[in-house]
């Protein structure tokens, strides 16, 4: 199963009345079955188990984001909580440490009209949305099957596109698809140092190049997320040993957007990654407390990061709607030479580039 | 448990009571002169409980159950025998804990290692549940898992120093929170320079988060690095006080854990100090440099004051030098 052993599942009650929590369940190989939560293990935060539930609030929200940086104004489409992947970086671990176990949202398809009525009762607006949030997109697609439930809906709507972000390689739901309009399948990517030892169980950063190439040859639009970057010794080099990966399998022109984003997080969040990653170095840089209260590198180690890969990637390619995620106008300025100002600039920057692609 | 607690006070010899406090007893580091007064001044109001032990070996015939602090006063005032009420030696552990519990609770606050004695006891004689529901509400406490064992692991982990360190508010909790996760001998070291050194309580979490970090970074023990001569010279040097002896011991911690933050600071005041700028200005960073803006301060009189202030600032040629602290290696 995709690579990521279930060892059991736990069933709330009513999940097992929704289509999709029914389907999950005929196919899911498990060991054992239980309809309590009672004793669920929280050591690896359950990230063997699959939890059967259902989301009882919205299931689109904007994403929070905060008014001291400038956010793109994304969409967050809540279908799934945590993830089998454990990467040290990951926020999840301080979000959804007393919400164990990798939740799917069974009542996703009972909901996917409101969702869509949301999305059409305002048909001005480019709802840029995606699964990736909360959880790995794809990681659990091949049990929960969100390519079949999602990609049609949202391939026929004009005013919004679906984003499907990964650390996986798990397409073939993408692929089996009929559709490819308004989806865009998308990869972190990191330095080779960071993807081989800071990013446990996701695939290599060649495997997810080679997927990415793949989508792109089967029509699919692309993007990709260099976040979190971390500054680690030599971290130029590897850097730009991952931009040279993906000039060997990808074609630049297809690409939507990518993102780059320095690490940030929470101060809660360093006491769990020291306990559940002791060998981690991503904890090893120079942090301060940004204005948002999250810890982030010094101002010009981010400066640095950020001008070394927009000079690279664009070097690769000039238009690859190439944005920060969560930084200041003044960073935006010093590294990008050009700013949004705002949120609401970034939106429309990243509106247009959905215009661009997708017409 | 009978709800009515009418026990008639029976008089005790010292030498019949055990010297320790037993399992229900739950205080630690009390400062005993306001007893001694009280006591000298009006008496024993409260007689202590005590319980006759199932096998009463030698003289020591019974426990104290609550009162080990009046007890331990009268001692000292050698005011034998004590009156003392007496539980049946069958009385349920339980039964005994909630008696002292319960009977603190009405006259004091708990330190947290007196909570943590108290929770641990608890865990011991019922479910986790129950002791999440119905006794960490009564210590101002969250019903939260992770709180419930940090207190437990003050009692189980700590020793006689680092308990007493906190129970008198020279370690905060917070402080405790990340001493817990160390082995003894890390925790020790720290708790050494804690008891030398008065600490504010973010500064104590900052010492440990730096020591911890470097600890990480470099790839060595926290012992080693807390053994730093530099470190050990600060902590014991008698001609400074402890707020300067703390900044200090941050200070060379900063520097080693944030050399490019730290050499920005630096640059940054000595920006300042070649401007010349007169003590009714003062030039502000944001913090850590994250903010873009700079703010300018400055003290005036009058209108007219500040008029020359300002006009003293715009002819200031030197200003236009100013720029960020730091070199980027881009």
């Amino acid at each position: 199963m995709a690579g990521y052993p279930i060892k059991e599942t736990i069933v709330e009650e009513g999940a097992l009345e929704s289509p999709m929590g029914r389907r999950i369940l005929r196919h899911t190989p498990v060991r054992s079955i239980r309809r309590s939560l009672e004793g669920s293990t929280r050591d690896n935060m359950g990230k063997d188990a699959l939890h059967l539930l259902h989301h009882r609030g919205e299931f689109l929200k904007p994403c929070p984001g905060t008014k001291e940086y400038i956010c793109c104004g994304y969409q967050i489409l809540n279908v799934a909580t945590n993830c089998p992947l454990d990467c040290s970086y990951c926020i999840l671990q301080s979000y959804f440490m007393n919400q164990p176990n990798l939740r799917i949202h069974v009542n996703l398809e009972e909901n996917l009209s409101g969702i869509l009525a949301c999305i059409d009762n305002s048909p001005h607006q480019i709802f840029r949305v995606g699964t990736g949030e909360f959880a790995d997109s794809l990681a659990l697609d091949p049990i929960a099957r969100w390519t079949d439930i999602l990609m049609g809906p949202f391939s026929t709507r004009k005013n919004a596109v679906l984003e499907f972000k990964t650390k996986t390689t798990n397409i073939q739901g993408l692929i089996a698809s009929p559709y490819r309009d308004r989806i865009i399948v998308s990869w972190s990517l990191n330095s080779p140092l960071i993807a081989a030892t800071e990013e446990k169980g996701a695939a290599t950063l060649k495997q997810r190049l080679e997927a990415a190439g793949k989508c792109q040859s089967e029509g699919f639009v692309v993007s990709f997320h260099f976040d979190p970057m971390i500054a680690h010794e030599n971290w130029r080099e590897g850097y730009l040993k991952t931009i040279e990966l993906m000039d060997r399998y990808l074609n630049p022109k297809g690409i939507i957007w990518i993102s780059m984003g320095s690490l940030r997080f929470m101060p809660d969040l360093k006491r769990i990654i020291r306990k559940r990653h002791p060998r981690s170095v991503i904890l090893n840089g120079e942090f301060i407390t940004g204005l948002d209260g999250k810890a982030r590198y010094f101002k010009p180690i981010r400066m640095e990061l950020f001008h070394f890969m927009r000079e690279k990637l664009e070097s690769w390619h000039r238009d690859t709607g190439l944005y920060l995620c969560m930084e200041s106008n003044e960073i935006w300025r010093k590294t990008m030479g050009w700013s949004p100002g705002n949120s609401n600039g970034l939106k429309r920057f990243l509106d247009d580039r959905v215009r661009k692609i997708f017409g | 448990m009978d709800k009515s607690f009418d026990i008639p006070t029976t008089p005790i010899q010292f030498e019949k009571i055990a010297v320790n406090p037993g399992p229900s007893c739950m205080s630690f580091g009390f400062d005993m002169k306001p007893l001694l007064n009280s006591i000298k001044k009006i008496g024993l109001i409260n007689s202590p409980i005590l319980i006759k032990k199932r096998k009463g070996e030698g003289a020591v015939q019974y426990e104290v159950i609550a009162g080990f602090r009046r007890i331990s006063a009268l001692r000292a005032l050698s005011l034998n025998p004590i009156p003392c009420r007496i539980l049946p030696s069958e009385t349920p552990s339980l039964d005994c804990l909630l008696i002292n519990l319960y009977e603190n609770l009405c006259s004091r606050d708990f330190n947290p290692v007196e909570k943590g004695m108290v929770l641990t006891r608890l865990l011991d004689l019922i479910p986790e549940r129950e002791v999440l529901d119905t006794y960490m509400p009564l210590f101002d406490l969250p019903s939260h898992r992770e709180t419930l064992h940090l207190f437990a692991g003050v009692e189980k982990m700590f020793d006689h120093q680092a308990k007493t360190l906190l129970a008198s508010e020279y370690l905060s909790m917070k402080a405790a929170k990340l001493l817990i996760e160390m082995d003894g001998t890390e925790r020790n070291m720290f708790c050494g320079y804690f008891s030398a050194v008065r600490f504010s309580k973010n500064q104590q979490t900052q010492f440990i988060d730096l020591v911890s970090d470097l600890s990480h970074i470099e790839n060595s023990p926290v012992t080693c690095l807390l053994m730093d001569p530099r470190l050990k010279d600060i902590r014991d040097n008698p001609q400074m006080n402890n707020p300067q002896k703390a900044r200090a011991l941050i200070t060379v911690l900063r520097k080693k854990r944030l050399p490019r933050l730290t050499k920005a600071e630096t640059g940054f005041k000595q920006m300042v100090e070649k401007l010349a700028l007169p003590p009714a200005f003062q030039i502000v960073p944001p913090p850590f440099f994250e903010g873009a803006q700079y703010r300018l301060e400055i003290s005036f009189e009058n209108g007219k004051d500040l008029k020359e202030r300002l006009q003293f600032v715009a002819n200031n040629e030197r200003l236009a030098a100013f720029i960020n602290p730091w070199k980027m290696n881009l």
